[in-house]
């Protein structure tokens, strides 16, 4: 077995009175997706922000690439390669697609050097934020704003900010909501070649998409993992069926 | 270079050459020489004032901090007989050293809390002039505060002459708009339009946003400092009224009239409102009321400011062409 890229172990996040995650153990192995399911209020985004950084988390670790970076801020943690969408669209809408990448390329290579010059000539900048829009298919809507964009299209400027980030592990969250069948289709093919440059930690409620991509699955319930592992086996599982048919998802 | 750089080129460098030689054009008049320079402070202010805002939030404390360099470099002549030329470096490094002290608290607030800050910061300085009295003169502020003289071995040049001072005023607001332009279109003015967008955005591509905040609000200020020590030597006095939050407001005017998105806004708006000010100056007690006028009707007829001009010209004669 493979090392984990991402090791979390005992988190626990409350609001009030309510649990979100509880006591929350997962793994995340180089070149695997690992797909989180559960129903709505299960706890999922939050997990994912706690493993980002936006939120803070009250007990247990997350460590990741064999370092703890539990005390980290979101920055400091984008930077170490955790690379993340959000559940609602993630981009600079008034920046144009390239504009968006750009600036995870230049968080990347620093600004030390380039303080005072101009980003419009600066082809160490402009020539990588390129290559990763053509990566995910959208080298011609480069000079299109992020407002402008589709929602598809926006997903995969997502994800080519991750990408342009160097991202050691991406951390994606319901990448498919609002996508018709095409959408879907494609990202999915996206997504698979994606695990190949890091594995993927993915939010989802298309059943579909999940168990045609993932190679372990996690269901989450009421904040806790109440089963894990490979994905055939989970499809199995009678619990995960109940507790989906409880959800009503 | 791209097309669009082209006009731009040719419009900034228009308008260095009229800078230039309006001295000229105006027959050395002292009071329309006067207005060029307070056309210079006015722009400079609302300038870096501007670089604040491409972080996305207007700081009421700028006029404040204009005062400190100007006080700063008024106690170097004065305290330390030192001329301008040091006084406006350490106006510039006070301004700049208090400006990052205070932006470290200031910085952690957002929105209308950075504005009720910023707020009570512009004021707590103006009061602190007011209240040391033997130091800063209190509300009756500092007198003879000396202009420069520059001693080239063969020539002396001394900036009690109007259009001396003239020159030396468009050096050093050329430098500042220069500098910020600059910095708004490299990677460090990326992060801050980034920044000004979505903050935590911003962080999750790995920018330290706190940071680049407090690096910006400090430039911006250091700026500020060395147009208030211009300001002090050439008005030779100054008083806690100089430089109360309506200055600051007035630069806020400045920004909105000219537009908010690129440097050419705050310029085109610190000179047109200098200019309609003074021209309305005649009409004593209804000015006030004149410039509202004016800044409504602005807002009204020309939503985003002088700054989009161009753009609308070019698309009449796109439209036209298109016929
Ligand atoms: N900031 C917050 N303050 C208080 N409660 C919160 C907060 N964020 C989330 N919650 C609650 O925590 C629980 C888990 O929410 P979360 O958003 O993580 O669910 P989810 O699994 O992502 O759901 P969905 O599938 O609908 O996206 C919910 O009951 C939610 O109401
Ligand atoms: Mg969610």
């Amino acid at each position: 077995m493979t090392e984990a890229v991402l090791e979390i172990a005992g988190l626990c996040k409350r609001f009030g009175a309510l649990l979100a995650t509880d006591n929350v153990n997962l793994e995340l192995r180089a070149g695997e997706i690992h797909a989180l399911i559960g129903p709505n209020g299960a706890g999922k985004t939050t997990l994912m922000q706690q493993i980002s950084g936006v939120l803070s988390t009250d007990s247990g670790s997350i460590r990741f690439l064999g370092r703890d970076v539990s005390n980290l801020g979101v920055a400091a943690r984008a930077r170490l390669g955790l690379g993340r969408t959000f559940q609602i669209s993630s981009v600079i809408p008034e920046f144009s697609a390239l504009r968006n990448v750009m600036l995870a390329v230049q968080s990347r290579q620093g600004t030390s050097m380039r303080f005072f010059s101009s980003t419009r000539s600066d082809r160490s900048l402009i020539e990588p934020a390129m290559e990763n829009l053509v990566r995910v298919g959208l080298a011609d809507r480069a000079a299109t704003a992020a407002a402008e964009m589709s929602h598809g299209e926006r997903r995969r400027l997502e994800i080519a900010i991750a990408l342009a980030l160097d991202a050691k592990a991406f951390l994606l969250d319901e990448p498919m909501a609002g996508l018709g069948p095409e959408g879907t289709k494609a990202l999915t093919n996206l997504l698979s070649e994606l695990r190949n440059v890091a594995p993927i930690l993915l939010v989802e409620h298309d059943m579909d998409a999940v168990f045609s991509l993932a190679d372990c699955v996690s269901v989450l319930m009421s904040g806790r993992v109440i089963a894990s592992g490979p994905a055939d086996e989970i499809r199995k599982d009678a619990t995960v069926r109940t507790a989906y048919l409880g959800g009503g998802a | 270079m791209t097309e669009i750089d082209l006009p731009h080129r040719i419009a900034w460098g228009a308008l260095l050459l009229v800078a230039l030689l309006a001295p000229i054009i105006v027959g050395f008049d002292p009071y329309l020489t006067h207005v060029g320079i307070i056309i210079a402070f006015n722009v400079a202010l609302a300038t870096t004032l501007w670089m604040i805002w491409s972080l996305g939030v207007i700081s009421f404390a700028h006029a404040g901090f204009m005062g400190v360099g100007a006080y700063a470099s008024a106690l170097v002549l004065h305290k330390l007989g030192l001329s301008m030329w040091f006084g406006l470096w350490i106006g510039a490094m006070v301004c700049g050293a208090l400006a990052l002290f205070i932006s470290l608290p200031l910085m952690r607030t957002r929105a209308v809390y950075f504005f009720m800050a910023s707020w009570a910061v512009g004021e707590v300085i103006k009061r602190n002039f007011a209240y040391f009295k033997d130091f800063f003169g209190g509300w009756d502020g500092i007198f003879d505060i000396k202009p420069p003289v520059l001693d080239l071995m063969f020539v002396q040049i001394d900036f009690a002459n109007r259009t001396a001072y003239y020159y030396l005023a468009l050096l050093f607001v050329s430098l500042t708009v220069w500098v910020v332009y600059r910095i708004n279109s490299s990677r460090t003015g990326m992060i801050y339009w980034a920044i000004h967008e979505n903050e935590l955005l911003a962080a999750h591509t790995g920018i330290n946003v706190f940071r680049h905040k407090v690096i910006c609000f400090t430039i911006a200020c250091t700026l500020v400092g060395i147009t208030g020590a211009l300001y002090a030597h050439y008005q030779t006095y100054i008083s806690p009224k100089s430089f109360d939050i309506w200055k600051s407001e007035f630069a806020l005017v400045h920004l909105i009239v000219g537009g908010l998105t690129t440097v050419g806004g705050p310029v085109a708006g610190a000179i047109s409102l200098t200019i309609v000010d003074e021209v309305l100056r005649a009409s004593g007690y209804f000015r006030t009321i004149f410039f509202g006028v004016v800044l409504i009707a602005s807002v009204l007829l020309l939503p985003g400011g002088l700054e989009t001009i161009p753009r609308r010209i070019r698309a009449i004669f796109q439209r036209d062409s298109h016929k």
